[in-house]
């Protein structure tokens, strides 16, 4: 557990009064295991939870009484063009970011969790409060100085205790706002940490051990997202010098990014033969993406185009985003 | 005519090839685990194939739908792959695939 202040247990009281419950006893909690672990004694002692409750409250008393507020006071366009502005970045590093990441990394499911008071709470106070003309309602006003207070990543109440996984000591992102480290965590907690590439939770071997990667990782990572992160990790030419490419064919498709056909130089041991690769770029991303192929292919438009079940005189899409 | 958003090829077929049962949900892709998914929205409607891995879906537009990439808990944007308008059709729904050397069996691509 970690040391708390005593503004930081009235912000919770204050939740429990909103929701017409009595103070609980407040337990701060410092990383994400421990708060994984409490939560599972609370669950097998069957101890409730009055999460939705106090979600509710905050919805009825707080957000709505503010949102109000908002559509009184602003034009449609400058709501949007501020949701734009403000609101989704901090999404990103927020609710899509910590909360989720945290929450797969440490298989604790995002269901489990309260509402609010949350982590994701600060991007939307933070969007709210980028509006210098609105008043905003005294409750709201006081739910945003005890997130001040909080400094969260998460919750999890029940009516005689409130768990609070204290916020990361430190987060790092990419220019979108994305969790994202190039080297060590980007969500890092006193004790362990979360590793994520532009927003992508990836397995901490492949940051903080990247020299060590081999051609067996990437052949074993089945999911083709993290296969193209450790593309980017560790550099398209280390990458296929791993892999030790040589290239069959190429060709440019209909949005003018080159296609190829790859294979490898050696037989692989396992099934004396070569493995072979359409390596594509996403025309929206400029994402590059290696995707295992079966032998028989002789183009890169015949390999790309069996990755659709279709042979490469029938793939031909006119439009491609 | 042929449609391709990411790793989803929609194929436009005749509407004789048209199968499966007509649904409401409008998802038809989902990434694993990044709560990102593809759907189609507008004068639509869908019908699931079967437990077909990779012929999904069948769609038919009757006049304009929108293909879009989204965050499937909010329905916002996810910021990859633009929306796109499908013109009326029927048109069959792909998912893209790859190869397992080691098994030798097509599987499907996971994001």
């Amino acid at each position: 557990m970690s040391g708390h202040s005593a503004q930081e247990v009235s912000a919770v009281n204050l939740l429990y009064e909103i929701a017409e419950l009595d103070h609980p006893e407040v337990v701060f909690i410092a990383d994400p295991h421990h708060f994984k672990s409490e939560i599972s004694r609370l669950k097998q002692a069957k101890v409730n939870t009055v999460n939705a409750r106090v979600t509710s409250a905050v919805l009825e008393h707080i957000a709505a009484p503010c949102m109000r507020k908002v559509r009184e006071l602003l034009s449609i366009e400058r709501y949007n063009a501020h949701m734009h502005q403000h609101w989704l970045p901090l999404q990103r590093t927020w609710h899509d970011g910590v909360r989720s990441l945290v929450g797969q990394r440490f298989e604790i499911n995002p269901g489990t969790w309260s509402n609010h008071p949350d982590s994701s709470d600060y991007a939307w106070m933070n969007y709210i409060r980028s509006f210098d003309e609105i008043e905003l309602p005294s409750l709201t006003e006081l739910y945003f100085s005890t997130l001040d207070q909080l400094t969260l990543t998460g919750s999890y109440l029940t009516k005689d205790c409130a768990l609070i996984l204290a916020a990361p000591k430190q987060i790092n992102v990419d220019d979108q706002q994305r969790p994202h480290a190039a080297d060590g965590f980007a969500i890092e907690y006193p004790s362990v940490g979360v590793c994520a590439w532009k927003g992508l939770l990836v397995p901490d071997h492949y940051i903080l051990n990247k020299e060590g990667l081999t051609k067996k990782d990437i052949l074993e990572e089945r999911n083709v997202e993290l296969r193209r992160a450790i593309m980017e990790i560790i550099g398209p030419e280390r990458f296929s010098n791993l892999l030790d490419l040589v290239t069959l064919d190429q060709s440019i498709d209909a949005q003018g990014n080159l296609q190829s056909l790859y294979r490898t130089r050696e037989k692989d041991n396992l099934i004396n033969d070569h493995l072979y690769f359409a390596h594509v770029v996403c025309p929206s991303t400029q994402r590059n993406y290696y995707l295992p192929v079966p032998p028989h292919l002789r183009s890169a438009q015949d390999a790309v185009g069996w990755t659709f079940g279709l042979d490469g005189k029938a793939y031909n899409p006119e439009i491609e985003t | 005519m042929q449609i391709r958003h990411g790793d989803v090829l929609l194929v436009r077929v005749a509407p004789a090839e048209r199968k499966g049962d007509s649904t409401t949900d409008r998802l038809l892709a989902e990434g694993e685990g990044h709560n990102h998914g593809h759907v189609i929205d507008g004068d639509v409607e869908v019908f699931r194939n079967g437990d077909d891995r990779f012929h999904t879906h069948y769609v038919e537009v009757k006049t304009e739908a929108m293909l879009k990439h989204v965050l499937i808990d909010r329905g916002s944007w996810t910021g990859e792959h633009t929306d796109i308008v499908v013109p009326p059709g029927t048109y069959r729904v792909i998912k893209q695939r790859e190869y397992d050397p080691y098994e030798q069996k097509v599987r499907e691509v996971k994001d």
